[in-house]
């Protein structure tokens, strides 16, 4: 009797001891408004990516290679440059990035940064977003210029993997019609665990901006990255995007883009090799912003300085002289700056 | 044939009193509404990363199931001594193995059966659709596989000192087929020499039940259904595959002297 006693006492001190220790780590987490913080520390970002990739095999329905599959056509793809390609005075490495300025409505799509030379390979880090260009896809390889390699599946090599293909989805197709949701819990699982991923939150709003009529949502969730990433100018980039082209607001678009300039200029313009491409990207989307409200000058101002970053600046040229035409037909009702 | 049912009734009403199933049944479900109480982005209708959740939940469950069932049944036997009455009666070794292993597949078929319905359940409130042939093939296919878990469990549970042991290392076995097996031979093309050898024979050897688990994919993505050819082909091997180790059992057990200390 006495032993059960004490026995319970020790409980009671265990249990009261316990409630203190894990109270405070959850007032900790409550702080953060992040649970996985408080049960995996800093190892929660190792499982990240994991669910960026699963979102990307969800919009795939599930027809996506394995490492093992990305280990080997990794290998055949260093065999076959190494056979075909010499390095040379000739080699042409320019990058394939392009300012985009004509596509700035709804469908705007200023994303070339993913459009692999080589066509669309699946990576770890790749995510379908704002980088890549959908088009009309209906489930083909390689609709609208987006190519998804399927072939890593290959002929069977023996009669289990032919058995084992018919419980497999073979057929590739990406998920339309609204059903693109589906990717949407683990990209927001993505972001929990590591909420310093930018991309995870810039391929979240496109998805929710564009593909399912949420801007209210991307908005959101774009300011909650910033909240965890105030110094990240891809972020303020997709956040005008989403007030430009999916809640009607110039104005906030162009303050946003004019904060994502200061941004790259605080986090990139020391640097040897800066981010050309997004800072060409802002200043496409800021200069065509202010063309598309009559704000030539402006436009013409921004355009001039993303002739510096784009690697074609004489399709801008062919931009700017368009839009100083415009400005000398409409110069005597001149608009003021709204900016 | 009566004996082996008599055997496998016992292990029925023995398993229907234990609380194994209900612990993890209550825990699945559980777990399966927790996560679908979560909403994403207000979005009401994002039902995969719940079918996902269930499915695991269900195969890990059934899994823990089989194995910890098969792998304690004649080594309970063994440890009450209730095996020495048992065979001084018209029961055979083999009787003993077909018996046990019967009884333990047949809790398996419940389990599944009752798993499936929860989870038809879950995914007709939530997307309003009832594909009732998935359901059974998933079913027919998780169920047939069980049968190879459990002929390797009991396999086990004569060749292993303790049942710990041998759920543990059936356990590592059954796991790495589920997630590796299908690969092994993409690994050996790459290889050379003997390792190459090495892996493809473990490749060829290996039971192949992740063709079951591979079958998540085709409910999870809304696929079309898997020939009906190929489930009956998957079920025919898997069912060779569980009497190979039961004869395998069955030769351990038949040399395998019970004492009485």
């Amino acid at each position: 009797m006495r032993r059960a006693w004490l026995i319970l006492i020790l409980l009671t001190v265990l249990a009261f001891g316990l409630a203190a220790k894990v109270q405070t780590a959850l007032a900790r987490g409550d702080e953060s408004g992040n649970v996985f913080e408080v049960f995996f520390g800093e190892g929660r970002r190792m499982f990240a990516n994991h669910f960026a990739v699963k979102a990307d095999v969800y919009l795939h329905s599930g027809m996506y290679p394995s490492i093992f599959d990305q280990a080997a056509q990794a290998e055949e793809r260093e065999k076959k440059e190494a056979a075909e390609h010499v390095h040379g005075p000739d080699c042409d490495h320019a990058p394939a990035h392009e300012v985009d300025t004509s596509d700035h409505g709804v469908t705007d799509s200023n994303h070339d940064e993913h459009a692999h030379e080589d066509g669309h390979v699946h990576v770890d880090e790749h995510v379908h977003g704002p980088g890549c260009n959908h088009g009309e896809e209906t489930g083909s390889t390689s609709v609208g210029g987006h190519e998804c390699d399927t072939g890593f599946m290959g002929k069977p090599r023996d009669w289990f993997e032919a058995m084992g293909r018919n419980f497999k989805v073979t057929q590739h197709t990406h998920l339309t019609a609204g059903k693109e949701r589906e990717i949407l819990p683990w990209l927001e699982m993505a972001a929990d665990l590591d909420p310093q991923r930018e991309e995870t939150y810039t391929v979240t709003a496109y998805w929710l901006s564009r593909e399912m009529n949420k801007p209210k949502e991307a908005e959101q969730f774009l300011r909650r990255g910033l909240r965890a990433n105030p110094k990240s100018y891809e972020i303020l980039f997709e956040l005008g995007r989403v007030y430009q082209h999916h809640l009607s607001d110039p104005i906030r678009a162009r303050n946003v883009w004019h904060a994502a300039l200061r941004r790259w200029d605080e986090a990139e313009k020391g640097k040897e090799e800066p981010d050309r491409v997004g800072r060409n990207k802002i200043l496409g989307q800021l200069a065509q912003s202010y063309a598309d409200s009559g704000l030539y000058d402006e436009a013409v101002r921004y355009f001039e300085e993303a002739k510096l970053y784009s690697p074609a600046p004489d399709a801008l040229e062919l931009k700017i002289q368009d839009l100083r035409t415009k400005a000398l037909g409409t110069a005597p009702a001149a608009v003021p700056a709204q900016h | 044939m009566n004996i082996i049912f008599a055997l496998a009734g016992v292990v029925v009403k023995e398993m229907y009193r234990r609380k194994d199933f209900y612990v993890l049944f209550v825990m699945t479900a559980l777990l399966t509404l927790l996560a679908g109480s979560a909403t994403f982005f207000n979005d009401p209708k994002i039902t995969g990363y719940l079918k996902e959740i269930c499915l695991l939940l269900i195969w890990v469950a059934t899994l823990v199931i089989a194995l910890t069932s098969a792998a304690r049944q004649i080594p309970a036997e063994r440890e009450s001594r209730t095996i020495f009455p048992l065979l001084a009666k018209p029961v055979t070794r083999w009787h003993v193995i077909v018996g046990k292993f019967l009884g333990c597949w047949v809790v398996a078929a419940l389990a599944v059966a009752m798993f499936y319905v929860f989870f038809g359940a879950v995914v007709a409130a939530r997307e309003h659709a009832l594909p009732v042939a998935h359901y059974l093939q998933a079913a027919i296919l998780h169920w047939m596989a069980l049968a190879v878990v459990i002929a390797l469990a009991i396999l086990g549970s004569i060749v292993f000192s303790a049942p710990s042991v041998n759920v543990t290392i059936s356990f590592i076995v059954v796991g790495g087929v589920l997630t590796l097996g299908e690969h092994l031979n993409k690994l050996a093309s790459r290889m050379e020499g003997l390792s190459q050898t090495l892996t493809s024979i473990v490749y060829f050897l290996l039971p192949h039940i992740e063709w079951a688990f591979a079958y998540r994919d085709l409910l999870l993505f809304n696929q079309p259904l898997a020939p009906w050819s190929a489930v009956l082909t998957a079920a025919v091997y898997w069912a060779a595959y569980a009497a190979a180790l039961l004869i395998g059992a069955w030769l351990a057990f038949r040399r395998k002297t019970l004492t009485l200390g």
